[in-house]
């Protein structure tokens, strides 16, 4: 398959795309040097035998990007993950990884599943549960180097769990837990970090760490993809948004996209958008009660 | 020895154990030993038990237990087989089996048989895995045992496959019953990090791009030698709790993999002991007697930590009262 915009040519459109035109809140903008995309992804369709996952999703990002997947239940977001980072087969078109063909640097994506998906009894500790990631690192019949431990280390510390490495997983809190979900993605030295639904299920303070640790993750250069339903802060806290329901609504930075138009053919007849003169977007959600 | 037993005082016994212990050491732990049969016995036990604590821990953390019952059931088919042929004198000629029990590997083939069957059909998840296993269990549990009622007076016979008997360990079968153990203890030291991480993230292995189907393949095989190296001493219906107490009860302790399984082998190890003398000495079946042990060290553990919440919760609200309130406490 033909990719539908060259890699050449997409760089000085999305250079454009940087500059947001009327942002809501002033971001620190990343210029990059490295112009290849952290990932790229082609035309991406998946499906499930014959039902659609999701549909010719196109778009990519750059280094130290922070993106925002929305879209209703069921929109294909978890579906898009997996496929990025090779958990399901694509049905076609294509995703690369740092300018590499994914076969090659998978490992280079990082995926922190949903936060029900884990067991949090399992004997393990924090430190362990971030080993596990160099696994591949350290290799068949070998122990942890000390490069392996270093880089536990240092990823401990970058999201400052470091002094909690000897509790028990299910003893940490909410917004600890994530943290060392994201301390894995580091250790395992991924390019992009894709979370599913990060913030389902904790409470304010702990999104803030969470946010927190996101923005020192920015300085390392590192993607982060998240998909989230929560719409606020999906304006606030991205540099782009990425709107889907099975088929890719819109993508761009947050201050163009983040419309009435593309939100309510995101979400159907679900959302109710108001938006007027004002500044101010007022967003009705019946979506999803139980988020 | 039931008769003093009724008579005496919990505490009382234990000073008269104690006292028997220290005067009549010789009749109480080494005499046993004279008798080669039960050296072996015992030997194999402490080898299963460490066995099955080791692997019991992965099954334990993986939520296997129902597999772990299910594939334990399942090998009576293979067992009915070889017993039938080994009544009509048609053994394979084959060195280790021709001389060994050669139900071990008909229990063996079985449990291979049915470990693929399981795996095959839980694969793509159109079935539910406890779904799959029920299947499997059930099928290839009426399929042994309608085998073995075709055979004339096989009731002994079933009692032991089904219960254990542990004195019937040859010195071949304590080989195999080595050879094996040493296997298993090594695959899962060699890929202990592996079976870490298929374990807790499956996803993340898969991102990995390691061979999860394999090591999940090998983790279901090594249940099942373990399970068939332990039949002899357990049998049938109380190989699940071999694997699953001393592995539940380590985890009560610790919250790390591998001391998790050093002491579910320590643990396996220590209530075969113990099973064994309370087996020779209360004259009651082995398997049964050390699954007791190992079930009563499970109390135990249980009831020190319930306890000691308890007395922690205790204290906390008497500070929290104190702090409060300090005139009233």
């Amino acid at each position: 398959m033909k990719p539908a915009i060259a890699p050449k040519e997409v760089y000085p459109e999305l250079t454009v795309y940087r500059d947001p035109i009327t942002p809501i809140e002033p971001l620190p903008l990343v210029v990059s040097e490295d112009v290849t995309p952290a990932i790229e992804v082609v035309n991406l369709t998946v499906r499930y035998g014959q039902v659609p996952g999701c549909e010719a999703i196109h778009f990519s990002a750059f280094p130290g990007e922070r993106i925002a997947v929305i879209g209703p239940n069921g929109a294909g977001k978890s579906t898009l993950f997996k496929a990025m980072v090779g958990l399901l087969p694509m049905y076609s078109g294509s995703i690369s990884v740092r300018g590499e063909s994914c076969a090659a640097s998978h490992f280079r994506v990082s995926y922190v599943p949903q936060h029900e998906s884990v067991d949090w009894k399992f004997p393990a500790n924090v430190w362990d549960v971030v080993m596990m990631s160099r696994t591949r690192h350290i290799g068949y019949f070998r122990t942890p180097h000390k490069i392996d431990r270093q880089a536990v280390r240092d990823a401990l510390e970058k999201v400052e769990m470091w002094h909690l490495r000897h509790r028990q997983i299910g003893q940490l809190s909410g917004g600890q837990r994530r943290r060392v979900f994201i301390a894995r993605a580091l250790a395992q030295k991924a390019a992009v970090l894709l979370m599913d639904e990060p913030f389902a299920g904790v409470d304010a303070s702990a999104e803030a760490e969470i946010m927190g640790v996101l923005d020192t993750l920015r300085e390392l250069k590192v993607t982060i993809i998240v998909s989230t339903h929560n719409l606020g802060q999906a304006a606030h806290h991205y540099d782009k948004v990425l709107m889907m329901n099975r088929q890719q609504i819109a993508f761009g930075p947050t201050a163009e996209v983040f419309n009435a138009k593309n939100l309510s053919r995101t979400f159907g007849g679900f959302l109710t958008v108001w938006q007027d003169q004002s500044p101010y977007t007022v967003i009705a959600d019946d979506s999803c009660h139980e988020c | 020895m039931i008769n003093v037993l009724a008579t005496l005082s919990l505490w009382e016994l234990i000073q008269r154990g104690w006292d028997v212990l220290l005067r009549d050491y010789h009749w109480f732990i080494t005499k046993p030993l004279e008798i080669a049969l039960l050296q072996r016995s015992l030997e194999a036990a402490i080898l299963v038990g460490v066995l099955s604590g080791v692997v019991g821990s992965l099954v334990v953390v993986r939520g296997m237990s129902f597999f772990a019952d299910a594939l334990s059931h399942s090998i009576l088919p293979g067992v009915a087989i070889m017993y039938q042929r080994s009544r009509a004198g048609d053994v394979p000629d084959i060195p280790g089996v021709r001389d060994a029990n050669p139900l071990l590997w008909g229990a063996l083939g079985a449990g291979i048989v049915s470990t693929f069957l399981i795996g095959f059909l839980t694969r793509h998840e159109r079935l539910r895995s406890d779904t799959a296993i029920g299947i499997v269990f059930a099928g290839m549990f009426a399929l042994g045992i309608a085998m073995v009622s075709r055979v004339e007076s096989y009731a002994g016979d079933l009692t032991h496959i089904l219960f254990g008997q542990i004195l019937g360990v040859g010195p071949q079968d304590l080989n195999i019953i080595i050879g094996f153990s040493v296997v298993v203890l090594l695959t899962v030291i060699i890929f202990y990090k592996e079976f870490m991480l298929i374990s807790f993230d499956p996803l993340l292995a898969k991102t990995l791009r390691l061979p999860t189907e394999f090591f999940r393949y090998l983790l279901l095989l090594l249940i099942a030698t373990t399970i068939v190296v332990s039949l002899q001493i357990v049998g049938i219906s109380l190989m699940l709790a071999l694997l699953i107490t001393p592995a539940a009860t380590a985890s009560l302790i610790t919250h790390r993999l591998h001391w998790m399984m050093i002491l579910a082998a320590l643990i396996g190890s220590a209530s075969s002991v113990i099973g064994f003398y309370a087996s020779y000495h209360m004259d009651v079946a082995t398997g049964p007697a050390i699954v007791l042990a190992a079930t009563s060290m499970f109390g135990v553990v249980f009831l020190e930590q319930t306890l000691q919440n308890q007395v922690r919760r205790g204290i906390y609200r008497l500070r929290q009262t104190q702090e409060t309130n300090p005139t009233k406490a």
